[in-house]
């Protein structure tokens, strides 16, 4: 994983810099002031969440940064590489990463689960040049941050019992009706 | 005037209607239950049990009327079936706890209704696939018309039931008999179904979903892209696939689609000439090619894309996805105003202005009306060439030769005319409350022309009045008007009621 990561730093902020964005932080969160910029991820790179990809699509076009949020619906393989799709509730970004992210990741989110939470860092594209123009982002770290879980649905008794008795009254008042219609 | 007799006829075929949706409600049910989704079949058996129950006390209540379904009475019919059946829709949808309100869920379930394919829904991607089932049934449903689908199964056939079916949108009589046409209707429709859910489905399955998912995917994506709705199981749309060829074949099915029905049952009846010589055709050919060429021209222009052929992929996808009036979409909402920029937003949106084809799932404009128009154009400019002695005659083949006449005219200008009304109604609410100008065009021409594009007005946060007001815009659009404009008579004459 750490070896993951560090291959992500490689277009990142280097030690140095990273200390310094680091202290500037701290120096601006003592003094009260509001951050200027997204938070930054491992290597440097900003931490971002869907929506603020697909919201400003332009501003983060060839950036490295770090997408955080939810793996949802199937994953898809194509080939040596695989297809994550990365959400937030309001919208999702395709991951392309190399098919070996399978073995951290967990069945994506759906109506049963709640997908893993991850982080991926890598570089987006507002259109990419290899995935016909698509906006998405190529992977080269990441980590699962939480790992997903069952979604309960359990239904209260009562609910059932309305249903039940719903459906029965139509039936009755359905066959009644069409008996009054077939006597005219 | 409204008669008694009119509103036992309307009560008597909206219980009918509902009947018939709680039979559909049996398949998100069988689907539930396949997914082992057991607090959605009961969302699903509650939805059911009231439209029986509704369903059963209308019959009951008005009887059995007798005589000829009347003009008012199939117009009444379409207006207030189609309003009572989004209510009773919404249940199961709003159950499901993916819903800010009530009105949201009605909201959602009209936009299926009416093939737009806006969405107020939230969380999409935890929807259970029961509830997924049900989104893109009420599309397809509503695509095909639910007064087409009541017609169809009622065996011994309905006296004047031809205006009940004119009171949907739709006045292309493809066979003598109206329950015949219906009937046809959705054979075609349901052969579509097969060829669409096995061709989107062996395309999802071969881009890496187990064969379940891929069947449901095929079946959810074929829906929506036939009645040109435009809802998606995930909220990437049709970006989620990230696949070229799951893009052209939904791109195939729903510019079929859009087609008018006649023109299918022509072409299947062996009369391929219909697809040369048709007007409506013609006229879709002629402003399809010019939008995407200029759409295409301005994405260049930008740079937006390096690749020649990413540049028409993207441009064509969303140029026919707006002009059918489907409203799929492979890029982002945010995306067409801030990097595509307002010409190729003023592109898109004349698309959707545009529309589809008379008699087919598409809204609009529709393409008869906009050949209608353009040989009205050249036609009057003849006449104003030749000396004043000489008799202009323009001919147009629409399944059959016609001379050009005023009525033709009248009729086509007549409904254009509503829907520039309409549309110019939304646009201003919309700017109203607060958006940009052009986003409100953009918004207003789709739930207008029932297409479903977005540029990001349309989420639960926006106004409830937009939303009512977007609601009876869909509905208004999707019955061309004709059944609306009866309702709101008998509303305002309804003490006049004998």
């Amino acid at each position: 994983m750490m070896v993951q990561l560090l291959r992500g730093c490689q277009h990142g902020l280097s030690g140095p810099t990273a200390l310094l964005a680091v202290l500037l932080t701290a120096v601006l969160l003592g003094a009260g002031m509001p951050l200027p910029c997204h938070a930054l991820g491992r290597g440097g790179a900003p931490v971002v969440t869907p929506s603020d990809l697909a919201a400003e699509v332009r501003r983060y076009d060839g950036q490295q940064v770090t997408l955080r949020g939810e793996v949802i619906g199937t994953v898809m393989r194509r080939g040596e590489y695989v297809w994550v799709n990365v959400g937030d509730g309001s919208t999702a970004v395709g991951v392309w990463a190399p098919a070996r992210i399978l073995e951290e990741i967990g069945p994506g989110g759906g109506y049963a689960r709640e997908g893993d939470t991850v982080e991926v860092t890598g570089t987006f594209h507002a259109a990419c040049p290899l995935h016909g123009g698509d906006p998405d982002l190529h992977a080269v770290a990441w980590q699962v941050v939480e790992k997903g879980r069952a979604r309960e649905h359990r239904l209260p008794p009562w609910r059932w019992g309305i249903a039940a008795g719903l459906v029965g009254a139509g039936l009755v008042l359905t066959a009644a009706a069409t008996g009054l219609a077939r006597r005219g | 005037m409204v008669s008694r007799q009119d509103l036992a006829t309307v009560g008597y075929q909206t219980g009918r209607v509902l009947w018939g949706i709680a039979a559909l409600m049996v398949i998100p049910v069988v689907v539930a239950i396949a997914s082992r989704e057991w607090a959605v079949v009961a969302d699903f058996l509650t939805g059911m049990g009231v439209a029986l129950v509704g369903g059963s006390a209308l019959v009951i209540l008005c009887r059995r009327p007798s005589g000829r379904v009347t003009w008012t009475q199939g117009m009444l019919t379409a207006g207030v079936s189609w309003l009572v059946a989004m209510v009773v829709c919404a249940i199961p949808s709003w159950l499901s706890g993916h819903y800010g309100s009530f009105g949201d869920a009605c909201f959602d379930v009209m936009s299926g209704f009416t093939t737009t394919g806006l969405v107020l829904i939230q969380d999409l991607d935890h929807v259970s696939d029961g509830l997924n089932t049900w989104r893109h049934l009420l599309s397809y449903l509503g695509g095909q018309g639910m007064i087409v689908l009541a017609l169809t199964f009622l065996a011994r056939g309905l006296p004047g039931g031809y205006k009940l079916y004119v009171g949907e949108g739709k006045d292309e009589r493809l066979l003598p008999s109206v329950v015949h046409t219906a009937r046809a209707i959705w054979v075609i429709s349901v052969v579509y179904l097969g060829l669409g859910t096995l061709v989107l489905g062996l395309v999802a399955w071969h881009e890496g979903m187990p064969p379940y998912r891929a069947f449901l995917h095929g079946m959810w994506v074929f829906m929506a892209a036939w009645s040109t709705g435009g809802f998606a199981p995930h909220t990437q749309n049709i970006l989620f696939y990230h696949s070229a060829p799951f893009e052209v074949a939904a791109m195939v099915f729903f510019v079929l689609g859009s087609f008018n029905f006649g023109l299918h049952h022509a072409v299947w009846t062996g009369n391929r000439r219909e697809l040369v010589r048709n007007l409506e055709l013609q006229a879709f050919a002629a402003t399809s090619v010019t939008l995407s060429l200029l759409v295409a021209g301005v994405l260049s222009a930008r740079g937006v894309y390096r690749a020649t052929v990413d540049l028409f992929r993207k441009a064509v996808f969303q140029v026919l996805s707006a002009h059918t009036t489907t409203g799929f979409m492979t890029v982002y909402p945010t995306q067409i105003p801030g990097q595509w920029g307002d010409l190729a937003l003023v592109g898109l949106t004349l698309a959707m202005i545009l529309g589809g084809s008379a008699s087919s799932t598409a809204g609009g404009f529709k393409g008869v009306r906009v050949g209608l128009a353009a040989k009205t154009l050249v036609h009057e400019v003849r006449r104003l060439l030749v000396p004043e002695s000489a008799l202009v005659v323009t001919r147009f083949h629409f399944f059959r030769d016609f001379t050009l006449e005023d009525r033709h005219v009248r009729g086509a200008l007549f409904i254009m005319g509503l829907y520039s009304v309409t549309f110019v109604v939304a646009a201003t609410a919309t700017v109203a409350a607060g958006y940009p100008v052009a986003h409100s065009l953009f918004e207003a021409a789709s739930a207008t022309g029932n297409v479903g594009l977005t540029v990001g007005v349309t989420s639960p946060a926006m106004p409830w009045y937009l939303k009512a007001l977007y609601v009876v815009v869909m509905w208004a659009g999707r019955l061309e008007f004709m059944a609306v404009l009866v309702l709101l008579g008998y509303a305002v004459y309804r003490r006049r009621l004998v």
